[in-house]
């Protein structure tokens, strides 16, 4: 660990990033110096602050790191959703957490499903179902349920039919 | 010229046995450059060219064949746009590969219309140029920094022996200006490099060409 | 003034009937840039109203521009104009092809070729720059266009490049294509060629184009040009959530990511994650294969190729050994509908035995795509296959067919999903075998031939848009009126993707309205898909500069799958792109002065000569009734909701006649009837167009 320890914190930093994770402040050799911190950016998790580099990192993406990171699964599909709903706005298909990088395993998909289901702080997520029997998710906060339908089909279908 | 310098020039400037041949470990022997067909010059006076400051080369299964190669080599050293001025050649083997249609069975042959693979033809540089030393007017020459082989527009008479007289054919008279050119590596600056859109094409050092066929490079039969 | 650089200078003009061969000055055509306007300009001053698209008096246009061949980015394009046979009024209409066909023409010295004329005998035409000849095609006559591309090159050269029709355009098929390469098809024209017993044309070229602008100052144009493309349909963010990237979509045909392969590469390749910076990885982007082919995609792809100085590389090429039970090479190329319109004709699925559903697809959708493309058959925007399922299922087939004919079809290949079925069902489209082959006729044509009743245009699902008998493509689900009006305007499906490729973007809907709000003045241009709301000025404005820029690529020629560049995938540009593009293009190539204003308002004088022409070959101004007219699915889908809700993509009656109306008037024709007024002719130096039209009586009061 020689060579580690002469990084300094923000190489360790940068570092992480361009291999696409986020680094948990108890990680860092050093405190960030004043003109250290100016350059980096900076997210708080459960378990404390996570620190990752904006010129190869959006923090949209370190924004997931940092939940996979604290293995918090079910918030991490929750804001996905929600966010996917409000900004784009279109459903999320279910598909998205198999692949990279989220990569769920179907225990934790199955786990996720159910909380879903009985946990009223998920309330607002609702499932849809394409004429291909895809499965897709939408916030109903921020998507009327006629809207996400239309979306998800034709993100399934209809996109096909259009080239 | 270091022994090892010329062992890997002299592979290279060999790269058609060297292609017919299974592997590396076959190309022992070097054959020396004044063997290749078109190198029959007895003009000592210009054998005394080094080496340029690499090579180009092209990875054929990256190659989609989309030309901008072509058309950036071109319109950089000419100001005009073309196929046939272009010294990066894939467009001749594009369509059919290099035996072109020959026979019923093009459908296996290289090539867009058969198994897809593009071959490219790119200046070597090679060491002992045969365009330059069979041009009568002893218009090719060695560039300063690159040393790239350079037409010297003022020497050149269009008369073509350069491009006769290159196995490969790279040399090409400009038909409108009656000037051969070829490639110069951009004088240090390689535009169809830079601007491949699958990086099918290196500029490279000749230590690192000789890397690369021996790790993946796959090129075809010439 | 002579033309300095971007146009060759001249125009091929062949005669067929008496074989003289001749030259016309591109620089007489200038105002109409070139490709589809000089399509246009020929049309309108060459082939009088009322011929038909198989009449000897009908001609057929191909069209490069100032932009084809000068290495700017996605200029590989060949426009094709002539008259339109599966139209019902033989309307002049377009197909495209890309390929390498079109920058082999302008090095050969040609802004454009001019076919008249009927030959007597098959030729095809031999062009090797200022050499031309009309050769003697009896040899490949009755030959798909694979064997036929093969035997021209065998003559002209391996650097040559070749456009050729099937046995469906030789037999006047009226949904056949003009074929190039590998895997470029110009759907609509292939008939004209065989009509007038012309099979292929060959052009070898070794000019160059000239380019006005300082040698470096160009290459840095096209640099710049490089920094904000993104990946195919210009999708500016990735499928997948990546960390460079603050937006992604998994609509997106950004697939580049690690673990991403062409798996048939000697050895594979993976696509890896590209980011926007990574130029010498743009061709990565798209792996089009795992959108055109299914899961299994890239499991069979070699490489991915396209078009002449495009560094987007949308065709999927695939190695599938089974192909050759069917008797066919294993090495297929294709994009988009060329693999899906196919594939819908099996519209059962596909099932191969000892293959898996995905492989069987893979097998199913590269054999469809070579019968088709080597017939030439087009497939009219994925019409075919719709009309083939109506009339089958609805017994239409039984009813029409003779039972001898309807038996001797293996109907039992389609149902049980053999796709062996393509052998048998493309040859009989392509070889006019039986009353089958009617469904090659076209829509219009198929209706008036088997009477297939009102329900056969108003099923929301045959998906067909004005009676003109052409589909939607990115109609109204592509931003309701905006995409409504871009498909009501031509005299085949709208081949116009201004609107799709920001819609398609990935961007969120607020990011697009801010680029709305800059271009067309209001940011209520664009709604929320499925979410639309009434029609309003934005809108038109939109409509209006995604059809002008459309126009203008197909004339210059650009790719209108990438181009304009509305957006890019450049966070520190707030993923703006550069809509001066063109102009900058125009001006450094031609080294004329051109701004972005002037270069639309030719665009919009190529478009308004379309609509003049559509007046003159319908003999009638009231281009809104009798031409704009939608089927009438897009008002009545949906029963239980409203238009301009939530959820559905609906339109009303009278908004779509406000949106016609708020259209016509942007582009200043008559807003009552949907014709080109005098004053807009006149402002667009049309004034022999408005002379003509009135002598015709066709000028709006």
């Amino acid at each position: 660990m020689e060579k580690e320890n002469s990084k300094t914190a923000l190489e360790q930093i940068q570092e992480a990033s361009a291999a696409g994770f986020v680094l948990h402040e108890s990680r860092l050799c050093a405190e960030l110096a004043e003109e250290e911190l100016a350059l980096v950016g900076s997210l708080s998790g459960k378990k404390g602050t996570y620190y990752f580099d904006p010129t190869t990192m959006t923090s949209r993406y370190a924004g997931i790191m940092l939940r996979l990171e604290e293995k918090n699964y079910l918030d991490l599909a929750a804001e996905t959703i929600r966010d996917d709903s409000k900004k784009y706005p279109r459903t999320t298909p279910l598909g998205v957490l198999r692949e990279a990088p989220f990569s769920f395993d179907e225990e934790s998909i199955k786990a996720i499903l159910t909380r879903f289901n009985e946990d009223p702080q998920y309330k607002d997520l609702r499932k849809c179902t394409a004429s291909n029997q895809a499965v897709h998710f939408y916030s109903a906060e921020h998507l009327d349920p006629g809207q996400a339908e239309y979306l998800c089909e034709y993100e399934e279908v209809g996109r096909k039919e259009n080239q | 010229m270091s022994d090892e310098k010329r062992t890997i020039l002299d592979k290279t400037m060999n790269r058609r046995e060297f292609l017919r041949m299974s592997g590396l470990s076959a190309i022992g022997v070097s054959t020396l450059s004044w063997l290749l067909p078109g190198c029959t010059s007895n003009k000592e006076d210009v054998a005394v060219f080094e080496t340029a400051s690499g090579v180009l080369i092209h990875e054929s299964p990256r190659c989609t064949g989309c030309l901008l190669c072509e058309s950036s080599c071109t319109s950089v050293n000419d100001g005009k746009v073309g196929q046939q001025l272009a010294r990066v050649k894939i467009s001749p083997n594009y369509m059919y590969g290099q035996n072109g249609v020959s026979g019923p069975n093009w459908e296996n042959g290289t090539g867009e219309m058969g198994n897809f693979k593009l071959n490219a033809e790119l200046c070597r540089q090679c060491e002992q140029p045969a365009c330059a030393l069979a041009c009568p007017e002893n218009a090719i020459f060695e560039a300063e920094k690159s040393g790239a082989r350079e037409v010297d527009p003022e020497k050149c008479v269009g008369c073509g022996t350069c491009e006769r007289a290159c196995p490969w054919g790279i040399p090409t008279v400009d038909t409108e200006t009656n000037v051969a050119t070829k490639c110069v590596l951009c004088h240090g600056y390689s535009a169809c490099v830079s601007v491949c859109p699958t990086g099918a094409l290196h500029f490279v050092s000749w230590d690192e060409a000789i890397r690369k066929y021996e790790d993946h490079f796959r090129t075809e039969e010439i | 003034m002579a033309l300095e650089g971007g146009w060759a200078g001249k125009i091929l003009r062949v005669n067929l009937k008496s074989g003289e061969i001749s030259h016309e000055k591109t620089e007489k055509y200038i105002e109409y840039i070139g490709g589809m306007g000089l399509g246009y300009k020929i049309m309108w001053d060459e082939v009088p109203a009322g011929t038909k698209a198989f009449d000897e008096a009908n001609k057929i246009v191909f069209g490069v521009g100032p932009l084809t061949g000068s290495g700017a980015i996605s200029s590989g394009r060949t426009n094709i104009t002539s008259l339109l046979a599966s139209n019902p009024f033989h309307g002049v209409s377009d197909s495209h092809m890309g390929g390498h066909f079109a920058v082999e023409l302008k090095y050969a010295g040609y802004d454009g070729i001019i076919i008249e004329g009927k030959s007597e005998r098959p030729v095809w035409l031999k062009i090797e720059d200022e050499k031309v000849s009309i050769e003697d095609a009896t040899l490949y006559w009755g030959h798909g266009t694979f064997q036929t591309i093969a035997g021209v090159t065998a003559i002209m050269g391996g650097d040559s490049q070749v456009a050729a029709i099937g046995q469906a355009g030789e037999n006047q098929v009226n949904l056949s294509v003009i074929r190039t390469g590998l895997s470029h098809s110009a759907g609509g024209h292939g008939g004209v060629m065989g009509s007038k017993n012309l099979k292929a044309i060959g052009v070898k070229g070794t000019g160059a184009v000239h380019i006005n602008m300082e040698n470096m100052e160009w290459y840095k144009l096209n640099q710049f040009v490089l920094s904000i493309y993104g990946a195919n349909n210009q999708h500016v963010v990735p499928r997948t959530p990546q960390p460079w990237a603050e937006y992604d979509h998994p609509g997106s045909r950004w697939t580049a990511k690690e673990g991403l392969y062409w798996e048939q590469a000697d050895p594979p390749i993976e696509t890896g994650v590209c980011k926007p910076e990574d130029s010498n990885k743009i061709g990565y982007r798209t792996m089009k294969a795992m959108l055109d082919l299914g899961a299994n995609g890239p499991k069979y792809t070699v490489r991915m190729g396209g078009c002449a100085a495009c560094p987007i590389r949308c065709h999927s090429h695939v190695k599938v050994p089974q192909l050759s039970k069917y008797g066919v090479d294993p090495y297929v190329a294709n994009t988009c509908m060329g693999f899906y319109a196919p594939s819908s004709i099996m519209f059962k699925g596909f099932n191969v035995d000892g293959e898996s559903k995905d492989d069987a697809t893979v097998i199913g959708r590269s054999l469809g795509s070579h019968m088709a493309d080597d017939y030439g058959v087009w497939c009219n925007y994925g019409q075919l296959a719709r009309d083939l399922k109506w009339a089958y299922e609805k017994g239409v087939l039984k009813r029409v067919l003779p039972s001898a004919e309807y038996n001797s079809i293996p109907w039992d290949k389609l149902e049980s999903g053999d796709p062996s079925f393509y052998l048998d069902f493309y040859r009989r489209i392509a070889m006019k075998e039986g009353e089958l082959s009617r469904l090659g006729e076209g829509a219009f044509w198929l209706d008036k031939r088997w009477n297939l009743g009102e329900e056969y245009w108003t099923y929301k699902d045959n998906k067909l848009w004005t009676k003109v008998g052409y589909p939607v493509h990115h109609s109204n689900e592509s931003n309701g009126q905006v995409g409504a009006l871009i498909s009501s305007m031509f005299n085949r499906d709208a081949q116009c993707h201004t609107h799709q490729n920001l819609i398609g973007s990935g961007l969120p809907t607020d990011v697009q309205k801010e680029v709305a709000e800059e271009l067309w003045g209001s940011k209520n241009a664009i709604d929320e898909p499925a979410n639309y709301t009434p029609m309003n000025r934005g809108k038109a404005k939109f409509a209006k500069w995604s059809i002008v820029r459309n126009v203008l690529h197909d004339s210059l020629t650009l790719c209108n799958w990438m181009w304009p560049m509305t957006v890019s995938p450049l966070k520190d540009r707030n993923y703006r792109g550069d809509t001066s593009l063109e102009a900058q293009y125009y001006t450094a190539v031609t080294g004329k002065e051109m701004s972005e204003e002037k270069l639309d308002q030719a665009a919009e004088r190529i478009f308004t000569l379309h609509r003049a022409l559509t007046v003159k070959q319908m003999g009638t101004t009231n281009m809104r009734e009798e031409h704009d007219q939608l089927t009438g699915w897009q008002f009545d889908m949906d029963p239980d909701k409203e238009p301009f809700t939530a959820g559905t993509i609906k339109l009303d009656r009278e908004d779509y006649e406000k949106a016609l109306t708020m259209l016509y008037e942007e582009l200043g024709w008559d807003s009552k009837t949907g014709a080109p007024t005098r004053a807009t002719l006149e402002r667009l130096r049309l004034k022999y167009v408005a002379d003509e039209l009135e002598t015709m009586g066709l000028l709006p009061a």
